[in-house]
């Protein structure tokens, strides 16, 4: 072989070589399943918008048969069948729309929830609507965060209702303390009130307390008529899970009402879990009403728990210095036995 | 130099076979999606799309089309073979879905893949994320991997985080509940020195909820000799509900009866253990029940019990013969008078639930019952 050819061989041979690297370095080949993916996503619109044009919803029979329809066609690749569903007049009424929303929302995970909010939104206001948008809100909560306050900025004043603004702190509780206090910013009193009662309730299920603390000092939260304070809260929420916490925070609390607050708190949950102990509790609550309401409701748990020990601590004179004789009296009767006065 | 040039010569002759070979083939381009029909579909569909791009598609790309509920198999098999360069896109593209249960699912499946890769890019990436539960989750997954090679190190990067709590405590909770039954002692010590009531408790339920899940024969002994009564409770409620356990829930109700807190052990067995038996073995649940008939504290218990069996028994015969089983006095009438409004409100005739409840003596339990059932009667 003459030194030309040998070259030439040895050069194709080299360039062989390379080609052989070179295949094994190209990126993944990307245009053979893309083109067929490419025809099925524009396919897939092709065909939504169609469906959507042509193939309107049945007239209504019931909710599961609305249901079933939105789930064949969201199952088909329709993703705005829900929607298509409440833009059309299919012959419900407003109770059985709201019902139908209440389902779709209970299936969160399938769907947009900016979509289930606008057909949430479109709900006449019938009760169900009002708490379907509870449950949305809880649901969207536990997934984003900053979706749901974005959402709640947007939202008319008189959609953010009290529950709304309870249930949302759960998810509100996770962003950080300047965000959702500017956005507390914009609520009145009540409004208020309630997110920082939420606020307070999830502490120990969502966020921190580092950052919920954060956030409940730099919103200016006041008690309001209605909502539960914040120190009632606490004092529910430290009880089952620190007992010797609230009972310190109690003990150095200087301002008397939300001592009284914390103390009723912790005295309710305690009296539940605990009847005896819980009147012992109740005895020192300040308010009278509060008192007598809960030393009723704690009367009855130790009945139910002790009932020997309870109708002894009925006809003592200890019960007789905290509750009427009335009260008393009311309790002893069901045992067949009378109150002394 | 005649050397010099056949080198040259074949180096010029592999440089071009291996460009050649790189090239990408031509693709044909996809039909255009502006149609009369699409812009039926924009009116109604107001959320914003990306704009189909007419060239391959990337495999970032590729996972935004997957990103819905119904594709939602096909998404580990983009992401499981995605390279490190292609990652961050990916992660603009999971963002950039509708749906925030495919994002949080997609987000751990991407994160997983990145800390195989490369840890530290992994969570500086997770560190760009502004959604707090998408923090948590590509956290949550950096720290699954992380900890299976170097728990220590894993501990240490959490424990000096500071500069956002709520990241921390849910890092905290994620590594207790995928390693605590490694040490449960230890990391229950550990979680009954904080400070803060709320972190010690959520840490303390994570110990729990890890122990009496994993090892709760384990847990359960331990936990009838422990001092901190929340730790105590809450392994006592998860190991109740563990079916596969093992225990003979007799056994456990007859122990737990023994637990020096008179409310604990009330609490217990009639908020969880005596529910968990009677759903499981009714009739066994009222053999316990009738055989401990001369303990005090079995009031609430013996009512719990009464309103399971009222709604579980269909016979009201049956019913009333396992009332009379339970000893006249105390117990009997908590268990008829919640047996017999239970049976009023769950779809049983009125007239069935007042004869149960003349088994029942004046009490408390009776009058509230009857208030019940006479509401219930007015009723269509």
């Amino acid at each position: 072989m003459s030194p030309f050819f040998r070259t030439l061989l040895t050069c194709v041979l080299c360039g062989a070589l390379g080609a052989g690297v070179g295949m094994w370095n190209r990126p993944e080949p990307l245009a053979a399943e893309p083109e067929a993916e490419q025809k099925q996503a524009v396919k897939a619109t092709e065909t939504q918008s169609v469906d959507l044009f042509y193939e309107p919803p049945p007239a209504f029979t019931s909710v599961t048969a609305s249901l079933e329809w939105v789930w064949g066609r969201m199952d088909k690749g329709d993703e705005a069948a829900a929607e298509t569903l409440f833009l059309k007049d299919a012959g419900t009424t407003d109770e059985q729309r709201a019902q139908i929303a209440q389902q779709l929302v209970q299936n969160f995970r399938r769907f947009d929830p900016r979509v289930l909010a606008r057909i949430v939104l479109s709900l006449p206001r019938v009760q169900t609507a009002d708490i379907v948008l509870d449950e949305l809100i809880s649901e969207w909560s536990r997934y984003d965060s900053e979706e749901v306050l974005h959402f709640l900025e947007t939202l008319p004043a008189h959609k953010v209702n009290n529950v709304l603004l309870v249930r949302a702190a759960f998810g509100l509780a996770r962003l950080p303390a300047e965000r959702v206090a500017t956005f507390a910013a914009t609520l009145d009193d009540n409004g208020r009130a309630y997110l920082a009662e939420g606020l307070v309730e999830f502490a120990n299920q969502a966020g921190s307390w580092r950052n919920t603390s954060a956030i409940l000092s730099k919103m200016n939260a006041q008690g309001h008529k209605g909502a539960v304070s914040v120190e009632w809260t606490l004092g529910v929420s430290l009880s089952d899970i620190a007992p010797e916490e609230i009972e310190r925070r109690i003990a150095s609390e200087t301002d008397p009402v939300k001592r009284d607050q914390l103390l009723a708190g912790h005295a309710w949950v305690a009296g539940i879990r605990d009847p005896e102990r819980g009147i012992r509790l109740d005895a020192q609550i300040q308010r009278p009403q509060v008192r007598d309401d809960y030393l009723v409701r704690h009367a009855g748990d130790w009945l139910e728990t002790d009932r020997n020990a309870a109708l002894a601590w009925l006809q003592s004179a200890a019960a007789k210095q905290l509750m009427s004789l009335e009260v008393r009296a009311k309790f002893l009767k069901a045992y067949g036995l009378e109150a002394a006065p | 130099m005649k050397l010099g040039l056949q080198l040259l010569l074949h180096a010029v002759a592999a440089s071009a076979g291996f460009w050649v070979a790189s090239l990408e083939p031509p693709m044909a381009h996809p039909p255009p999606l502006e149609t009369k029909k699409a812009a039926v579909v924009a009116k109604v569909e107001t959320s914003p799309r990306p704009p189909m791009p007419a060239r391959p598609l990337s495999r970032a790309e590729r996972l935004g089309l997957r990103l819905t509920p119904q594709r939602w198999p096909e998404v580990n098999m983009v992401i499981e073979k995605a390279d490190i360069g292609e990652l961050p896109g990916m992660l603009q593209v999971i963002f950039g879905s509708r749906y925030p249960d495919v994002r949080r699912r997609a987000v751990e499946l991407l994160f997983m893949r990145w800390t195989e890769l490369d840890r530290d890019a992994a969570l500086a990436a997770m560190k760009t994320i502004t959604s707090p539960q998408l923090k948590e989750m590509a956290l949550g997954r950096i720290l699954f991997e992380w900890a299976k090679s170097d728990a220590d190190g894993a501990w240490q990067w959490v424990t000096a985080m500071e500069d956002d709590s709520v990241l921390q405590e849910s890092a905290f909770e994620y590594l207790l509940a995928n390693g605590a039954e490694k040490d449960p002692q230890g990391y229950a010590a550990w979680a009954a020195q904080i400070e803060d009531p709320f972190l010690r408790y959520k840490a303390l339920d994570q110990v729990a909820s890890t122990w009496g899940r994993e090892n709760p024969k384990d847990a359960f002994a331990a936990a009838l000799k422990m001092n901190n009564p929340v730790l105590r409770k809450r392994v006592l409620e998860v190991v109740c509900y563990q079916d596969k356990s093992g225990i003979d829930r007799a056994q456990a109700m007859d122990l737990i009866l023994q637990l020096p807190d008179k409310a604990a052990r009330i609490e217990l067995l009639s908020d969880d253990w005596i529910r968990a038996f009677a759903n499981d073995k009714p009739e066994a649940a009222l053999r316990w029940l009738v055989s401990h008939a001369d303990n005090p504290d079995l009031q609430k218990v013996s009512g719990t019990l009464g309103g399971l069996l009222g709604e579980q028994v269909k016979n009201v015969v049956e019913l009333r013969a396992m009332a009379l089983q339970v000893p006249a006095g105390v117990l009997r009438d908590a268990f008829s008078a919640e047996a017999a409004w239970r049976r009023a409100t769950n779809g049983g005739s009125v007239q069935e639930a007042r004869e149960l409840l003349t088994l029942c003596g004046p009490c408390i339990e009776r009058e509230n019952a009857l208030g019940i059932i006479e509401e219930s009667a007015t009723k269509p």
